[in-house]
């Protein structure tokens, strides 16, 4: 874990809840990118809270053995009611799949829409700021959700323009992002994320109908695989847009 | 007091080269840059096996012997069956000792360093007005050095300018025909803290609209306007400065390389 005097805080404008992020002074390599992980840790999703935990022990220890791994910045956010920082952007190598144990604590409501703003803003801003410090920087973005926005403070309108915000030139080279609805077995769920997915500009929308070991290791693959490809595109103009994996 | 030394090489193609001809590296106090020569066969591999040759010789230390990275260069190139005019190639250097930086130009292409006290930059550009440099390769046979010489203006023009933000002041300039033009300069950390070598590349600039030539004196201010010096600080720097240039249709024609080298006191 990075020391406290190696991170910096910041605060997003019309924000509750700002981010932390390796102090750019630290970062040694010419172009980073950012990964964020929300995670959904409403009351909902206590009944596969464990497995939910495996997957992101999962995607880092995958990530570890990327060739991209040097050049990632990882910023990993829980969200219920509130949102919760487990850690701000930090280097793959201070990130150990052991510091991913017992990290949820479920209960609470769906901040869905504070989420998602923080997360874009976040970005937005730590790209920046690197950037600005001539690194190359682009992001990729996983919003993991069970269920549907009904706690936020911010709006709509504001999710929307923190992704318009994200497409400006000096403060990432691209962002992907994606939603995923985890055990969305009723149709009208469904539809909702999947309007969500439109109306606040997310590249995809993934479905996970059961949440379970098997489910949920596939979408630690898809997670890794995506954030290698967007890496891979800093630089060479590609954008990372990997196919689910089928069973 | 202790001190930290980092460094950072990078090496970019011009617009005319393909495969990228010049080279360059650091490692462990020591840095190289090497320029192929365009006209002679392989000297995109033959400057890598010379960088890494006097590598090689400095941490053997054999630095002080001149032809030992010349020889360690030639019997790399015999056991490859390589023709052995690959090894045409400029070679400049920069290690790091107690007290200063210590540059040695082979060859032509520019050095340059940035005023601990006032941040101006000492720029020294050496030419061959000949248009043909001496290569230190020629040192491995007398029949290349007589040939070059047989060349007309044999000899190598060196010129030093003072750069601040108010002005770029030509401060000397000496003509050598002194064979082989090894040209060493000291950097003391008291007075320098930043200290970098480059190929002649930086002097191929020219705004491609205006047709008109961009002289490194011009640029060089604003490429070692470092955002910060940890990792890969040069190619960072380069690579956003290099992209900066051609959206103003400015592009380098040579290979470009670099070599930088900075010094800071540790507590």
């Amino acid at each position: 874990m990075p020391k406290l005097n190696q991170l910096e805080y910041f605060k997003i404008p019309s924000g509750h809840y700002g981010f932390s992020g390796t102090r750019v002074e630290l970062l040694g390599a010419t172009e980073y990118t950012l990964v964020t992980i929300a995670l959904d840790t409403s009351s909902s999703v206590s009944e596969f809270k464990k497995d939910l935990e495996r997957t992101v022990r999962d995607i880092v220890t995958s990530c570890h053995q990327s060739p991209r791994a040097d050049n990632l910045l990882i910023r990993l956010v829980a969200f219920s009611s509130k949102l919760k920082e487990i850690h701000g952007f930090k280097e793959l190598y201070d990130c150990t799949p052991q510091d991913y144990e017992n990290f949820i604590q479920t209960g609470g409501m769906t901040a869905l829409y504070d989420a998602t703003h923080n997360a874009v803003h976040a970005m937005s801003q730590y790209g920046k700021n690197l950037m600005s410090h001539d690194f190359d920087v682009n992001g990729i973005l996983f919003v993991i959700t069970d269920g549907v926005e009904n706690q936020s403070s911010t709006t709509l309108t504001d999710v929307v323009q923190a992704f318009k915000d994200s497409t400006r030139k000096e403060h990432l080279g691209s962002l992907v992002s994606i939603l995923v609805g985890v055990n969305v077995d009723d149709a009208d769920l469904s539809g909702h994320l999947e309007q969500f997915k439109e109306q606040a500009g997310f590249h995809q929308y993934l479905e996970i109908q059961k949440a379970g070991a098997d489910s949920l290791a596939r979408l630690a693959k898809f997670v890794c695989e995506s954030i290698g490809l967007q890496s891979k595109a800093l630089g060479g103009g590609y954008q990372g847009n990997p196919l689910w994996p089928s069973p | 007091m202790s001190f930290l030394v980092t460094s950072d090489a990078a090496y970019y193609p011009g617009l005319s080269h393909h495969p990228c001809q010049d080279y360059a590296t650091s490692e462990d106090g020591v840095g190289v840059v090497a320029d192929g020569c365009s006209t002679a066969p392989g000297t995109d591999l033959g400057a890598r096996i010379l960088a890494h040759a006097f590598l090689a010789s400095f941490k053997s230390g054999l630095a002080q012997q001149p032809m030992a990275y010349l020889n360690h260069a030639h019997e790399v190139l015999t056991k490859l069956k390589l023709d052995p005019r690959c090894l045409y190639a400029t070679l400049l250097t920069i290690e790091a000792s107690r007290t200063d930086f210590v540059t040695i130009m082979r060859g032509d292409g520019i050095v340059m360093g940035r005023s601990r006290k006032d941040g101006h930059l000492k720029v020294i550009i050496k030419e061959y007005p000949g248009g043909a440099p001496f290569y230190p390769a020629y040192l491995l046979n007398p029949e290349w050095v007589s040939r070059w010489q047989s060349m007309a203006q044999p000899w190598a023009v060196s010129s030093t300018y003072k750069i601040t933000p108010a002005e770029v002041t030509l401060v000397g300039r000496h003509q050598s025909t002194n064979i082989p033009f090894f040209d060493r300069q000291r950097w003391p950390y008291d007075e320098y803290d930043l200290v970098a070598i480059g190929s002649d590349g930086w002097q191929s600039f020219r705004h491609h609209h205006q047709n008109k030539p961009i002289s490194a004196l011009q640029l060089l201010p604003e490429v070692l306007a470092f955002k910060g010096m940890k990792g890969a600080f040069l190619k960072r720097r380069l690579s956003r400065q290099l992209r900066v240039l051609e959206e103003r249709n400015t592009k380098a024609s040579d290979d470009l390389s670099m070599v930088a080298f900075y010094h800071e006191d540790q507590p």
